[in-house]
C-alpha cells in the first residue's frame, strides 16, 4: 500500500515541476542534477519544432459566444475567424519563422465526444489529451459558465495553460488556451449577481493574443513600467507603443484602438529571438553582457535591463519609449539552483535538493542578458522588477523580484561610484553582436569593490550634466 | 516487490517521457476592477496567514492541478467568523501558485464563491490577493498582484451612487489614487465599508 500511494506523489513531482520564467522565453532547458535527467537543452529556451511547423491547434466547435439565455452573439465560423487573426498576429512576424494551422475541431477524450466544450468533465478530459501531447485546443467559454464551474472569477478573460514538453531535445509540444465569451456577449453588468463584464473586440482579442505569446513560448516583460505610476488613462501613446504586450497584465487602451500595431517592439524581438529566419540577422543586431553588484564581480540576475533607442531630434514623438527591447538579468540561468535545507519537508515533493530543473547552472550565465534590437543608436539601462509582479504575474526567474535602490544607466566607465544617469549610447548595426555592456550596480555597498572592474572613472567627480550623452563606437 | 518495481519503471519512464507533461503558463488575463467591486464580488474576506499548501490533482478532474491553501485566519472581513479558512484554487501554474501561497505568507484573500466541484479563487485573481508585510518604517502594508494599481478607480462615484458615506480617511486614500502598497488599516477599513460589514 505504500508503494501505491507514493506513485502519484512521484508521478506529481515530475509533472509540477516549476519552470524558470524569464522576461524573453517562459521555459530554459536545465543540466542533469543527481539522478535527474537533463531538461531539455542547458541554458536553451524551449520553442516548438520549426521542423514541424506549422503549429496545430485545434478549436471548439461552439460558438465564441452567447448570452446567459442562449443566444449567440458570435458564432463557431466567426470565432474561428478571431482566432485564426490573433495566431496571424504573431505569424505574421517577418522575422519569425512562426507558423499556424487550424486543424480542425477538438479531437474527442473522455467524456468529450465532439460538438460544444461546455462542461468541467470535458474540460478536464480534453486537457487530459492535451497533457499527452495530442492535441491543441482552443476553448470557447462561450457564456463563461466552464469558469464559474472551475471557481474561476468573472474577470479572466482567458488563459493558456501549456501541457506538454519534450525534456529531451527542448520542445514545447502542446498547450491550450481557454477564452470567456462573456466579454464578448454585449452585456456589461459589472454590479449585478452575476458578473457580467465586456471588452471592445480589440482589446478582447489583444488579451488572448497576450495568451497566445505565452503559447509560443514567451514570457511576461517588463518596459514602461512607470505607466503604472502615473496611472491616467487613456494611457500616453508614445508610452503605450513601447509597452509590450507581453506585459504582465493589460491596464491601458488597447494597442490598436490607439492607432498602433499589436505586437511592440520587444514583442517582435522575442519571437524573432526565439524563432530566427533568415531574415531575423538583417534586421537585428544583440546587445549582451552582465549585470554585476558593487563589487564588480558578483553578477546579478533578476534585474530588468531595457535598451531603449536613442530619441531623435527630428519627430515629435519620443522614440526612446515607443522602441524599447528588454530582458531580465540571468534569464537563462535557474531561478532556483537548489539546497538542502528546505528539502526535508514533510511531502516528498517538496524536496528542494536538486532546486528547480529549469534554468542552466552555468554561473556565467547567473547575470548575463541578451537583447535583440533592430538597427540604431541605444542606450541600456537597469531597473528593478516591478515588486508586484509575483506569481502569475511574475517576470523573470526571481518571485519575487529583487529590489534595486535606484535604476541606472550603462556608461563607458561603469563603476559601483558613477554618476547613475550619466550614459553612453550604443550604435548597432543589423547583424552586430555588441557584448561586454556590463553594468555594475551602484549602492551596493555590502559587496566590495574591485578596483580591477573600473576603468578610473570613480576617482572622477560626478558629472554635472546627468544628461550627457557618450558615444561608444565600439560597434 | 513487484508494486515498487512497477512503481520505479513508471517514474523513471515518466522522469525520462518523451513526451512529459508540464504546465508551461503564467497567470491570466484579467480585466481590472476596483476595490469596491472585488469588496461587493466577494463572497468570503478574511486576513490571516497560509499554514499549509499543497498543490494536488483535483480529486475528480485528475487533469487538473489544485492547489489547496490553508489558513489561520486573523480576522474576517466579509462572511461568517471563523478561525481558519482552506479552499481548493485550479491552478494551470504550480510554480507560481506555490509562490502566491507561501507557507507563512500573511495575505488578505477576498474569495469568491466555490462552485460544483469544490473550487475557489481570489475574484479578480491577482488582484484580491493582498500580501501584507511591513515597510521600511514597520507599518503593515498591504499590496495586491497588480501593486494595487487602479484599485479605488471610479471607486467614489459609484458610492455617491449607491448613497455610500465613506470615512474621510477612506475618501483621501481615494483621491490619492496611486498605485503602492497601502496601510493594511486603510484596506481593512475601506473594504468593510464596500462590503458593508462595519
Amino acid at each position: 500500500m505504500r508503494t501505491r500511494r507514493s506513485l502519484p506523489a512521484l508521478i506529481l513531482l515530475f509533472f509540477i515541476a516549476p519552470f524558470a520564467t524569464a522576461g524573453g522565453p517562459l521555459v530554459v532547458g536545465g543540466p542533469a542534477v543527481g539522478n535527474r535527467p537533463a531538461f531539455g537543452k542547458d541554458g536553451e529556451p524551449f520553442i516548438w519544432n520549426t521542423a514541424k511547423m506549422p503549429i496545430q491547434y485545434r478549436v471548439d466547435p461552439g460558438p465564441m459566444s452567447v448570452t446567459s439565455s442562449g443566444t449567440t452573439v458570435i458564432d463557431h465560423n466567426a470565432g474561428v475567424e478571431r482566432v485564426q487573426n490573433m495566431f496571424a498576429v504573431w505569424q505574421g512576424v517577418s522575422t519569425a519563422t512562426l507558423s499556424y494551422s487550424n486543424a480542425g475541431p477538438l479531437l474527442p477524450a473522455g467524456s468529450y465526444t465532439g460538438g460544444d466544450l461546455k462542461t468541467a468533465q470535458q474540460f478536464n478530459d480534453v486537457m487530459g489529451s492535451c497533457n499527452a501531447g495530442k492535441q491543441n485546443p482552443v476553448i470557447f467559454d462561450a457564456d463563461g459558465r466552464l469558469l464559474v464551474s472551475l471557481g474561476l472569477p468573472p474577470e479572466v478573460i482567458g488563459f493558456n495553460s501549456g501541457c506538454a514538453l519534450d525534456t529531451i531535445n527542448g520542445y514545447l509540444l502542446s498547450s491550450a488556451i481557454v477564452m470567456n465569451g462573456q466579454f464578448q456577449d454585449g452585456i456589461n453588468s459589472p454590479g449585478s449577481t452575476r458578473v457580467n463584464l465586456e471588452l471592445t473586440p480589440n482589446a478582447f482579442d489583444e488579451a488572448i493574443t497576450h495568451e497566445i505569446g505565452h503559447f509560443s513560448g514567451l514570457d511576461h516583460s517588463q518596459i514602461n513600467v512607470d505607466l503604472l505610476l502615473q496611472g491616467t488613462f487613456p494611457c500616453d501613446t508614445d508610452e503605450l507603443a513601447g509597452l509590450p504586450l507581453m506585459f504582465p497584465f493589460a491596464f491601458c487602451q488597447a494597442r490598436k484602438d490607439a492607432g498602433l500595431p499589436v505586437l511592440s517592439p520587444d514583442d517582435l524581438a522575442w519571437i524573432s529571438s526565439l524563432y530566427p529566419n533568415a531574415n531575423t540577422g538583417d534586421s537585428y543586431g544583440t546587445i549582451s553582457g552582465r549585470i554585476f553588484f558593487g563589487d564588480g564581480a558578483s553578477q546579478v540576475q533578476g534585474v530588468n535591463v531595457i535598451a531603449r533607442v536613442v530619441d531623435g531630434s527630428g519627430t515629435i514623438e519620443d522614440e526612446s519609449r515607443r522602441v524599447a527591447v528588454s530582458a531580465v538579468s540571468g534569464y537563462l540561468f535557474t531561478g532556483n539552483p537548489g539546497q538542502s535545507i528546505t528539502s526535508s519537508m514533510p511531502q516528498s515533493f517538496e524536496n528542494n535538493t536538486g532546486g528547480d530543473r529549469n534554468g542552466s547552472r552555468s554561473t556565467g550565465l547567473i547575470g548575463y542578458y541578451e537583447i535583440a534590437v533592430p538597427p540604431g543608436t541605444y542606450t541600456v539601462e537597469v531597473e528593478s522588477v516591478f515588486y508586484a509582479f509575483v506569481g502569475g504575474s511574475g517576470v523573470g526567474p526571481l518571485s519575487p523580484p529583487i529590489g534595486l535602490q535606484t535604476p541606472e544607466f550603462w556608461n563607458t566607465d561603469e563603476s559601483a561610484f558613477d554618476f547613475t544617469l550619466q550614459r553612453s549610447t550604443i550604435t548597432v548595426h543589423a547583424g552586430d553582436k555588441v557584448t561586454d555592456i556590463d553594468i555594475i550596480l551602484n549602492n551596493n555597498f555590502f559587496h566590495r569593490f574591485d578596483g580591477n572592474e573600473d576603468s578610473g572613472a570613480v576617482f572622477d567627480a560626478p558629472i554635472a550634466m546627468p544628461e550627457l550623452f557618450i558615444e561608444d563606437t565600439r560597434a | 516487490m513487484r508494486r515498487v518495481a512497477v512503481t520505479l519503471l513508471c517514474f523513471t519512464l515518466l522522469a525520462l517521457g518523451f513526451p512529459s507533461s508540464a504546465r508551461a503558463q503564467l497567470g491570466a488575463r484579467t480585466l481590472p476592477r476596483s476595490l469596491d467591486q472585488l469588496s461587493e464580488e466577494a463572497a468570503i474576506i478574511v486576513h490571516g496567514r497560509v499554514v499549509s499548501a499543497r498543490i494536488e490533482p483535483h480529486p475528480q478532474l485528475r487533469n487538473l492541478t489544485t492547489i489547496v491553501v490553508s489558513m489561520a485566519v486573523s480576522d474576517t472581513y466579509k462572511g461568517k467568523p471563523q478561525k481558519s479558512f482552506s479552499f481548493r484554487q485550479y491552478v494551470w501554474d504550480p510554480r507560481h501558485a506555490a509562490v502566491e501561497y507561501g507557507k507563512g505568507q500573511e495575505l488578505v484573500l477576498l474569495m469568491g464563491p466555490v462552485s460544483e466541484f469544490g473550487l475557489s479563487s481570489p475574484v479578480g485573481l491577482e488582484q484580491g490577493r493582498f500580501r501584507v508585510s511591513r515597510d521600511q518604517k514597520g507599518q503593515t502594508v498591504a499590496v495586491n498582484g497588480r501593486g494595487n494599481f487602479g484599485l479605488f478607480k471610479g471607486v467614489e462615484k459609484r458610492a455617491q451612487v449607491r448613497g455610500m458615506k465613506l470615512s474621510v480617511r477612506t475618501v483621501g486614500i481615494v483621491h490619492q489614487q496611486k498605485a503602492g502598497p497601502l496601510p493594511l488599516v486603510d484596506l481593512e477599513n475601506a473594504i468593510r465599508s464596500f462590503a458593508g460589514t462595519h
